[in-house]
């Protein structure tokens, strides 16, 4: 069996997510997986699992192998709470469970990768405050947020994100440098690190600012 | 009266369930009975006027309820003299509600609604399928005549010719003419393909709930090469190109006949995933870079007690992405004191310079490792000890050993830190340790008057093992891991030689008088072979190793030369398993 690098995609599909930004987003999460497909080496190890949240917390894909993944329809966003904490709770568990860490007689999991893509404050701050540390004791890679739009919290998003990005605007061009910019950090996953190491990010396109 | 569920005799279930109607009519007919001898007519028999109860009782109600004081004109199942020139609204009739309580029957049995009797009188011919046998025929024809004196006479008449028609061998074996539910195909398939790979899908993966309609055909796609296996019920795919890809599937109904059939196509989306092998590029880092490394390297060295060789070889992800091999490797044999020396060292993929890293780290500790053993007041004590041990392995022997050992090890990692600090401090602009994060790797091996004394240092991932005479394996390290994969420490890591008792505990030695090999991997090697700290020791997990290595790697012959062969090797296809590999093997000589 040859070691997997899970990749975990949480998206805000609250109420102010609907029309161009949800289609935007739609795009390129296509574009992410039809261009991770070109790499050989995600094509190898890479598993993406996608949650969506707003209201409630949806796995529309649990952890799958790259070339199996495929991307489901994603439902309209209504008007409603973003529930970010429940959100990052649900990747807790789930990443507790899906991922396999290394023993004397098995050989573990690459560490894991979150990506956050959120474009408002979190409705359920109490939840959120309590499972912050257990976020951080999963020892992801890396927790990458995508602040999308003028209404996204990025400094909620940096105590639980080991580096925040901001879109500008949230229209197509945005999102899919955004993906493409995810892809290619996926594809450095792989590599070997320091127990503690930080993943290396590659230089992001020009919609897309590295805050923190 | 309770509440119970219906549907219409128009409605699709029932329409799956012709005797469900059938086995009814006789019930309607004592009703049309009833009503016809009080001298009215219904008007206005349709399937929507006629309902089935859960019970399967006929709902007298409802039909009586549905009575019509005038016939409707535009009825499907309004008699043909409903069409005469004069006109008018036409009183219902006996003999018109036969002809409606027919076209019912004519839609329930055939699945077709019957041509209107506009259309019959200009000529149209009614079909009545074979199948449905001479008595069905009869009921059909005459309870559809298009002049009432044609029809039987009255409901005793007609309900003789129903009763016949029941009856029927051909009834009897009925399907439902309507299928009403439409198949469940799939809008994908289940499964992504690859290119050059074969699959068989089951027909029942992709169509399902298909009842009586049957597959035409899948269409074959010359991109998809199908090849639909009708009686084995799989559809083998051969894709030859990658992408997005759709089928088409024809779907058929058999109906009573060829004008009774129903068709539908549907379009089943696929994937095809490229080959990865396909995908992988080799690409030439820039002219310019810094530390230009050779993608591959290998050495040869022998003595009178063995044969060191050595391969390193640029894993594909650094050809892919155009960057440098980052491990590297050192033998050498220190003739004075006959000490065999194995050095190697792999750069990490996240330090940008890991491959000047692993340059010194090897060259340091080989150079290093000869001048303890030239200068070093404890040399020949070192020595000593391994004679020792070698005569008689006690702990006393063992732990003397140990001690020297920390002597020479511990000094070439030290000084093998050194080294690296002083290169990063020297560099414009300066670069830090960090930059250049390596493992290291140690071993060496002096044959005694009692066997081979061996003795190890590591600090990072990879592996060194011994074999002894009969396939044993012994793991002769301490790889450092994490929690996930690719997680290890390296020499550069700050504090990695700060306590004794840590370098101690890096440190193996072992007496093995039946030795067969002594061999260093770096992580490209064993993660693929050796891919969990127990397979090191595990005698299978070796034996399949040594067998996939070419046999030039195992021969002691003066002059032989395995580099081609094991560069070859190395370049071994493993998913997943994409990293710089090297290897170094000791074989000591009979």
């Amino acid at each position: 069996m040859s070691r997997r690098l899970p990749v975990y995609l949480l998206i805000d599909v609250s109420g102010s997510m609907k029309g161009e930004p949800i289609e935007a987003v739609k795009v390129g999460l296509g574009s992410l997986v039809s261009s991770l497909r070109k790499d050989p080496h995600a094509l190898d190890t890479v598993h993406l699992s996608l949650v969506t949240f707003a209201r409630t917390v949806d796995t529309l894909v649990p952890l799958t192998p790259l070339d199996q993944f495929v991307l489901p329809g994603l439902a309209e966003p209504e008007t409603g709470p973003t529930h970010t904490g429940a959100a990052l709770h649900a990747v807790c568990d789930a990443v507790r469970s899906d991922v396999i860490r290394s023993t004397k007689d098995q050989k573990g999991d690459w560490r894991p990768l979150l990506f956050v893509m959120t474009d408002g404050p979190a409705s359920d701050v109490q939840h959120l405050n309590e499972i912050i540390p257990d976020v951080k004791s999963i020892n992801f890679a890396s927790v990458i947020g995508c602040a999308a739009g003028p209404k996204a919290r990025v400094e909620e998003m940096k105590r639980y994100c080991s580096h925040v990005v901001s879109l500008d605007t949230m229209d197509g061009h945005a999102f899919h440098s955004f993906f493409k910019w995810v892809s290619s950090a996926v594809a450095g996953g792989n590599l070997s690190t320091g127990v503690g190491g930080e993943l290396q990010l590659p230089p992001p396109p020009p919609e897309v600012n590295i805050v923190c | 009266m309770k509440k119970q569920n219906f549907a219409l005799w128009s409605d699709i279930e029932v329409r799956q369930h012709p005797r469900l109607i059938l086995d009814s009519v006789p019930r309607v007919l004592e009703w049309l009975h009833e009503l016809h001898a009080g001298g009215k007519a219904h008007g206005d028999i349709r399937p929507t006027s006629l309902m089935v109860l859960e019970s399967q009782d006929f709902c007298r109600d409802s039909f009586i309820n549905a009575i019509k004081p005038e016939i409707r004109q535009h009825s499907a199942y309004a008699p043909p003299e409903v069409f005469d020139e004069t006109g008018g609204i036409l009183t219902p009739t006996a003999q018109g509600d036969l002809y409606s309580l027919t076209a019912v029957l004519y839609l329930a049995l055939t699945g077709q609604t019957a041509p209107r009797a506009m259309v019959r009188l200009s000529g149209d011919t009614l079909d009545i399928p074979k199948k449905l046998g001479p008595a069905v025929t009869e009921l059909i024809r005459t309870g559809m005549a298009l002049r009432p004196q044609d029809r039987p006479t009255c409901t005793t008449a007609y309900r003789e010719l129903v009763d016949k028609a029941l009856k029927s061998k051909e009834v009897a074996t009925l399907p439902p003419p309507l299928d009403g539910r439409q198949p469940m195909v799939v809008s994908r398939l289940p499964k992504n393909l690859g290119v050059g790979k074969e699959a068989a899908i089951p027909v029942g993966d992709i169509i399902r709930d298909n009842g009586r309609w049957e597959i035409e055909s899948i269409e074959d796609s010359p991109a998809l090469g199908i090849n639909y296996d009708r009686e084995a019920g799989l559809i083998h795919f051969k894709p030859g190109s990658p992408g997005e890809f759709k089928v088409e599937v024809r779907l058929r109904l058999p109906g009573l006949g060829l004008k009774f059939d129903r068709r539908l196509t549907k379009e089943v989306d696929v994937t095809v995933n490229a080959d990865p092998k396909a995908l992988w590029k080799d690409i030439e880092p820039p002219g310019d870079a810094i530390f230009p490394k050779p993608h591959v390297d290998h050495k040869e060295l022998c003595t009178e007690f063995a044969r060191i060789h050595g391969a390193s070889r640029r894993g594909r992800s650094h050809a892919h992405e155009g960057s440098f091999r980052e491990d590297d490797f050192a033998i050498a044999y220190h003739e004075k004191s006959q000490w065999h020396l194995m050095v190697a060292s792999d750069g990490a993929g996240s330090a940008k310079l890991s491959r000047r890293g692993s340059q010194i780290v090897c060259s340091q500790a080989i150079n290093q490792l000869s001048n303890w053993l030239d200068t070093s007041k404890d040399a020949s004590a070192f020595c000593a000890a391994s004679e020792q041990l070698a005569a008689s392995h006690t702990p006393e022997t063992e732990s003397a050993l140990r001690t020297l050992a920390y002597g020479i090890l511990g000094n070439a990692a030290f000084e093998v830190r050194k080294a690296l600090v002083r290169e990063s401090e020297q560099m414009v602009p300066p670069a830090t340790l960090r930059d250049f994060h390596s493992t290291l790797l140690i071993a060496c091996a002096r044959k005694t008057e009692h066997g081979w004394v061996l003795a190890s240092f590591t600090i990072g991932d990879g592996g060194i093992v011994y074999c002894r005479k009969g396939g044993v394996p012994v793991a002769f390290c301490a790889p450092d891991s994490g929690e996930f994969s690719g997680q290890t420490t390296f020499i550069t890591v700050p504090g990695v030689l700060k306590d004794a008792q840590d370098i101690m505990r890096r440190i193996h030695v072992a007496h093995a008088p039946d030795l067969e090999s002594l061999v260093l991997m770096t992580d490209g090697v064993t993660d693929p072979i050796f891919p969990t700290e127990e397979s090191l020791s595990d005698a299978e997990v070796w034996s399949a190793f040594w067998k996939q290595l070419p046999e030039d790697a195992k021969s002691t012959k003066d002059g032989v030369d395995s580099g081609e062969s094991m560069l070859e090797w190395l370049n071994f296809w493993s998913p997943g398993n994409h990293d710089d590999r090297t290897i170094i093997l000791l074989i000591p000589k009979s």
